[in-house]
Parts: structure tokens; C-alpha cells; sequence
């Protein structure tokens, strides 16, 4: 397992992270959170995946990391969904989404077995969008189950 | 000025600038809260909102529009935590009133330069991740800087969304096509990609997550769902327009 490697790409996830954020307009003291979620999330999937877990539990277990690690930094009763949402943004659905839509629009231009090949690559990459992006959500859902269960508290809300 | 207005003033202010619907909501019930009044319920729509009042044996139904949307969450983030103060009767309703004027008034946290900057390391940073080079890097940090440049100057004529991002995506990802073509990366995808990450629809995706989660607000959360799906196709036809005509 390459460990600088990751902890680079990491940076970079977080750094995509607080760009987004700053995109969305986000309040200046959400800015720091949201750049260690996007790093946290990245990290902890990276390693995971290095790990043999697998690809899609990795990014349920980064996922949650991404919700406690906001809870952590915005010490609110509320979860911020932009520093949420932008955290899990660098662990990956983005560019299958693009691939799935390039990969749709390719298929009413080819035939023959060039068709067969679009279509399974389409289909590949359906896949992964659907996949990762249930895998984010049942991540998030992770994250704030394990935040009301250490809170006690059902006001945690997003 | 009667509480149910005070209340659908504030919800709307989140709703316009960016807020989840659940979010505007809670804004409504703690106005309400805030003001002791009770018997109003809220069906809420992407462009419009609707109240029925009872009060003993007079019912009353009010539609209004959601009007204009922009992005600006530190609006909708003061907002919220205005009707939170006065729910907790930390404010009066007078106060909160002159409280809503303020933040009706507030700029953007970041000017445009502060975007455009945040746009292109975005858009860097994205293109490392998804395995380019630093070749690519300075391409998409290129192409975004650009494209943000013309969204933001698009955006202030009140272009609506889905011409700025067809026209800003085309050009950013024109511009990497053409370094691509030039030869300052050979790692195609993620360049292309990275190129036009900056105008992906986040908001949309962020609130229609959280509308859809919430199931009281489902077809909003749809409605949403499907405009940023609609947002992401633009943005893909851009980049087949480069790859078709530039590679």
C-alpha cells in the first residue's frame, strides 16, 4: 500500500472538498471542516480499499467517517450538509456519472459490435453510479446513526 | 403584518437561496412557533408554496410563488438560525422582522475573484484525484478560472442556469480539448471531466438528497433530483462537443 500516495490524493479530495464548498457558497467557518472531510473521507476510503475491503464498503465506512468528522468540527446540534455533502464528493461517483452520460450518448451513434461493446461499458458504468452512490447514502445513514447513538439525543438533524 | 406572512417570508428566503425544503420548513414552523401561531399547514412546491389557516371556522388558503432562486447559503444559514432565536424567544417578532431585512441584504461570502480561484483549484484538485498529471492540472485550472469568469459575468445579467452552464461548460472543456490536442497531457477522461467538475450541480443534488431522505417533501426532492440530472447532461454534451470536434 502506497501511503504517501494516498495521503496526496487525500489532500487533493480535500482540497476539491472546500472548493466545492466555497462554490456553494458555504459560511467561511464551514470551510475548514468541509476540507478535512473531503481529506478524511478519501483517506479512510483509500485505505480501506488497500486494505482488501473492498471498494463499496470502503466508501460506506468512508462515508461515515465524512458525517463524524463534520460532527466533530461544527460543534452544532446540526449537521452541516454542504460540509457533508462535499466531503463525500471526492469518493468517486462524479466521474461515472459523466462516463454513464458520455457512454449513453455514444450509443445512438455506434452498431455492430462496437454497440455491444458501448453497451456493456454502459452498463458497467450504471452500475457504479447506482453502487457508489447507495453506498454514500447508507454511509451517511451509518454516520448519523453512530452520532445520535454517542449524542443520545434525537435532535441531530441535517 | 400578520405571523403567517413573517413566517412564509422567512421559509422563502432559505427556499431562494438555496435551502432544502426541510430546511425552509423548520424555518416556517419556528417563525410560527415564535409568534404563538398555531392551525397552519404548509404544501410545499419547488416554485410555489401553499398555506391553509384555520382559525375556528374560517378557512383561508394563500398561494405564493417561490419566484427567483440564486445561490447564497450564508443568507439562507442566518436566516434559519433567525427563526431558531425567535422560536427560543430570544428575539421579539419586531426584532426578527428588522433581522430579515438584514440578511435579505447580505452579499455573497466570496466576491468573484475568490470564486474564480476556488472554481480552478476545484477543478485541479479533481483532476488529481481521478489520476491525471500535472499537465492536466494546469490545463482544467485553466479552463475552469475561464469558464467561472464568463458564469459569474453570465449570472449577473440573470441568464438562467441551463444556457450559462451549456455555454461556460462548451468553453471550459474546449479549452482542455484544445491543451489536450496541444499535447500538455495525455490523460484525456479526467482532464475533460475535471474540466467542467466546477459547474456540477451540487446544490441541487445536496437538497434533493435531503428532501427525498426527509419523505415529507418526496416530489420535491424529485423535482430536484431531476433538474440536476438535466444539468449533468448539458455538462456531458459539452464535453462530447470538445471530444467530437477538438480530439
Amino acid at each position: 500500500m502506497d501511503l504517501s500516495g494516498i495521503l496526496i490524493n487525500s489532500l487533493w479530495g480535500g482540497l476539491f472538498a472546500a472548493g466545492v464548498a466555497i462554490l456553494l457558497t458555504a459560511p467561511r467557518e464551514y470551510l475548514v471542516a468541509t476540507f478535512f472531510c473531503g481529506l478524511v473521507g478519501r483517506l479512510v476510503r483509500d485505505i480501506f480499499s488497500g486494505l482488501g475491503l473492498g471498494q463499496n464498503l470502503s466508501i460506506v465506512v468512508a462515508a461515515a467517517m465524512v458525517v463524524l468528522v463534520a460532527v466533530a468540527c461544527i460543534r452544532s446540534h446540526k449537521v452541516s450538509p454542504v460540509a457533508m455533502i462535499c466531503g463525500v464528493l471526492p469518493l468517486g461517483a462524479a466521474t461515472a456519472m459523466f462516463n454513464m452520460v458520455l457512454g449513453l450518448m455514444k450509443l445512438s451513434t455506434v452498431s455492430g459490435d462496437d454497440l455491444n461493446a458501448a453497451s456493456i461499458e454502459y452498463t458497467s458504468n450504471l452500475a457504479k453510479v447506482f453502487v457508489t452512490t447507495l453506498s454514500i447514502a447508507l454511509g451517511i445513514g451509518v454516520g448519523m446513526a453512530i452520532v445520535r447513538f454517542i449524542k443520545r439525543e434525537d435532535s441531530v438533524e441535517v | 403584518m400578520q405571523a403567517t406572512d413573517i413566517a412564509l417570508d422567512a421559509a422563502l428566503l432559505v427556499m431562494q437561496n438555496g435551502g432544502s425544503t426541510a430546511a425552509a420548513d423548520r424555518t416556517f414552523s419556528n417563525v410560527l412557533k415564535g409568534c404563538a401561531t398555531h392551525g397552519v399547514a404548509a404544501v410545499w412546491r419547488l416554485d410555489f408554496v401553499t398555506l391553509r389557516t384555520q382559525v375556528e371556522s374560517d378557512l383561508s388558503i394563500v398561494i405564493r410563488p417561490v419566484g427567483a432562486t440564486e445561490v447564497n447559503l450564508l443568507r439562507a444559514s442566518e436566516a434559519i438560525v433567525a427563526a431558531e432565536r425567535l422560536a427560543k424567544r430570544e428575539i421579539t417578532a419586531a426584532d426578527f422582522g428588522t433581522e430579515l431585512d438584514r440578511v435579505k441584504k447580505l452579499p455573497s461570502p466570496y466576491n468573484r475573484w475568490v470564486m474564480i480561484a476556488a472554481a480552478a483549484c476545484a477543478a485541479g484538485s479533481f483532476a488529481k484525484v481521478a489520476g491525471g498529471d500535472w499537465g492536466s492540472f494546469g490545463i482544467v485550472f485553466v479552463a475552469a478560472a475561464i469558464g467561472q469568469f464568463f458564469r459569474s459575468v453570465l449570472l449577473a445579467y440573470k441568464v438562467a442556469a441551463a444556457p450559462v452552464t451549456l455555454v461556460c461548460g462548451v468553453l471550459s472543456a474546449f479549452i482542455a480539448g484544445a491543451g489536450l490536442h496541444m499535447g500538455f497531457s495525455r490523460v484525456a477522461p479526467a482532464t475533460l471531466i475535471a474540466s467542467v467538475v466546477y459547474m456540477v450541480p451540487g446544490l441541487p443534488l445536496i437538497n434533493g438528497l435531503i428532501d427525498i431522505v426527509s419523505q415529507k417533501y418526496l416530489l420535491v426532492g424529485v423535482e430536484r433530483m431531476l433538474n440536476a440530472a438535466f444539468l449533468f447532461l448539458v455538462l456531458a454534451i459539452a464535453i462530447a462537443l470538445a471530444d467530437t470536434l477538438i480530439l
